[in-house]
């Protein structure tokens, strides 16, 4: 009998022992996904950090103040023009237009390369708004002549309503 | 080590040995007379018993098995009922043994030993756990395997007596040939030691008469019989046999001459051989429930054990996980807590600011005029203009370099056309190089190639 009740005691025991070993399967697995997440979200973290820290480093300086007004973002093209225009015998060579993510303004520009400064701080002129870009540029042996586009960022109001930032950020 | 106890029923007295074994030495530890009905009571709790028991009813024969039965089964139902048929009325257990010298050409004889079981069992009933019980035999088969485990002679006869029973055994080759047990019934002690002699003696005399071709050189002597004096004189008186003395006092220690022989019948209970026992099939049941129970627990510990292990590795993985766990928390919490996350507004203006750089200041061809540079220090360009159109550049430079030395302009040439060539391995441009060597000109004419403007987004992607 008392050999019966042990039988009895140990698979109670064996059945026991069973399910708790389930047990810490189950939360075995549950735990190593954890870790997982910690690790893949600890790793995430730091490239975060590290991408965060690039674009303070980087990119910040480049940030550009984006009008709200498409009248706004017009004048300070045509304050750019006005400023620069005598110096560098500018001419509009297209008045503003705009595709979905900014408006454009090109210049054509024209002036003695002899003067060497002027040279110089033609290439180092910036449009603190947005951007300018050098579309055309001849250098012969007395005149540099070409074409500025300038382009100030500006999002159409329809697009910033319909859409996120990630839409128009290529993946 | 074991220890056990021996008991032989005799006379509604029960001679109960408490002994202990030890490398083959047995040690009796104490010995006991008892009452049958006292028995009972003190068997409780005691485990491990060797039993003889007294029975009236014991039938002995030898019986031919056709040759055609041969197996061990078959053979002892043949031999069953072939009894059953003498006895239809009682219930037999039997053992059987092959008898090599008779057998013939088409049977094969056995020596049967049967008891009835009904009576047996009720023999038996004393015990209170049948699973205890480690031998159970009849008397002569206690005394025949006491005997032989003393007797070295190949033939012989032993004679026990208790009170007024006589057990007569004829041995050969250490199996029972021939036995006989009587009860003398005799009104004084004095007539009792003659009629006994006369009993023996007579027996004796019906032994050799039956085994003629047996020489039985030895008489042996056990029970009371080997403490008396008359009636071995009696017996030596009409029998010239060497008379001896069952005393087994080579492995049985604690025992002195005169008690042993009290215990004779409980002594050879402990050497009774397999073969020699009778089993019921319900103490067969219970011993078999037993030995299966006892495989069983083994076998449950052994898992038990197992799963133990199992769950104390598990248990162990387990805690290594959670401290793990425990870590890689406090590591992402530092982390989270260290890392300086940009507003989810102010990362859109950074993603914005990037993509319209992506976007727009791809047109520039940065890179193409950092590889013309060196070319640009070693002559300012007399012609240098470039184009971008759909994110292609286009782009044609000339350089013309006059010299008043032969040794300036050649030297020149070495280095610029080196250049050049470096630039040519970057950038795939078409070159012209002409050199007046009357004049001491140096002209260079560098564009893109023709229908291969470069496009300035792929080749900053390489």
């Amino acid at each position: 009998m008392i050999k019966i009740i042990l039988i009895i005691v140990n698979i109670i025991l064996i059945l026991f022992l069973y399910f708790l070993n389930q047990w810490y399967e189950n939360e075995d697995s549950k735990i190593i996904t954890i870790n997982k997440k910690y690790v893949t979200n600890t790793r995430k973290l730091k490239e975060i950090g590290k991408i965060d820290k690039w674009l303070v480093d980087k990119v910040k300086h480049n940030l550009v103040q984006i009008p709200l007004d498409s009248e706004v973002a017009d004048l300070r093209l045509i304050h750019f023009f006005d400023k620069y225009a005598k110096n560098y015998s500018f001419l509009v060579e297209k008045f503003i237009y705009n595709d979905e993510y900014a408006r454009f303004l090109n210049i054509k520009y024209s002036f003695s390369r002899k003067n060497y400064t002027k040279f110089v701080n033609f290439m180092k002129l910036q449009y603190k708004s947005g951007y300018k870009i050098i579309d055309h540029f001849q250098l012969n042996k007395s005149t540099l002549e070409g074409e500025l586009i300038v382009i100030q960022p500006f999002i159409l109001p329809k697009k910033k309503k319909e859409e996120h930032i990630d839409d128009i950020v290529p993946q | 080590m074991a220890k056990f106890y021996s008991i032989a029923i005799m006379h509604d007295y029960a001679f109960v040995l408490h002994i202990e074994e030890k490398n083959k030495k047995f040690t009796i530890l104490e010995t006991e007379v008892l009452d049958f009905v006292q028995l009972q009571t003190y068997l409780k709790n005691k485990k491990k018993l060797c039993i003889t028991v007294n029975q009236k009813f014991e039938y002995s024969t030898n019986l031919a098995v056709p040759l055609a039965i041969a197996k061990s089964n078959n053979i002892k139902n043949y031999l069953f009922y072939k009894i059953k048929g003498l006895y239809p009325d009682i219930d037999f257990l039997l053992n059987f043994k092959k008898l090599s010298k008779q057998n013939d050409e088409e049977n094969i004889t056995y020596n049967v030993e049967a008891v009835d079981e009904k009576v047996y069992l009720d023999a038996l009933s004393f015990v209170n756990d049948f699973s205890n019980i480690k031998s159970a035999t009849i008397n002569k088969f206690a005394l025949l395997s006491l005997a032989n485990r003393c007797i070295d002679s190949n033939s012989y006869i032993c004679v026990y007596t208790y009170a007024t029973t006589v057990l007569v055994l004829a041995v050969e080759e250490k199996e029972v040939i021939f036995s006989r047990s009587t009860t003398i019934e005799s009104k004084t002690h004095e007539t009792m030691q003659m009629d006994m002699a006369e009993n023996i003696t007579q027996t004796l005399s019906y032994i050799g008469n039956q085994f003629r071709e047996i020489d039985f050189k030895t008489l042996v002597l056990s029970g009371s019989i080997a403490l008396d004096d008359v009636i071995p004189k009696h017996i030596m008186m009409f029998n010239s046999v060497n008379i001896s003395i069952l005393y087994p006092n080579t492995f049985i220690k604690n025992l002195n001459a005169e008690e042993s022989q009290e215990y004779i019948l409980s002594l050879g209970s402990v050497f009774v051989e397999k073969n020699n026992q009778f089993f019921p099939k319900i103490i067969k049941g219970i011993q078999q429930f037993n030995v299966v129970t006892k495989f069983f627990l083994l076998l449950s510990f052994l898992f038990l054990a197992g799963m133990a292990y199992f769950s104390f590795d598990e248990s162990k993985k387990y805690d290594a996980l959670v401290e793990k766990n425990e870590m890689l928390k406090h590591r992402y919490l530092y982390e989270f807590s260290h890392t300086k996350m940009l507003p989810k507004k102010e990362l859109e203006k950074y993603e914005y600011t990037i993509y319209m750089t992506n976007k727009y200041l791809d047109k520039v061809p940065t890179d193409i005029l950092i590889a013309l540079k060196p070319l640009i220090i070693l002559d300012k360009p007399s012609l240098f203009k470039y184009k971008v159109d759909a994110g292609k550049v286009t782009f044609e430079m000339e350089f013309e370099k006059k010299f008043t030395e032969l040794v300036t302009l050649y030297k020149f040439e070495k280095e610029f056309n080196k250049e050049l060539e470096e630039i040519t391995k970057k950038v795939d441009i078409a070159k012209t190089t002409t050199v007046d060597y009357k004049q001491l000109i140096y002209r260079a004419q560098i564009k893109t190639k023709k229908n291969k403007s470069i496009n300035t987004r792929e080749r900053r992607r390489e």
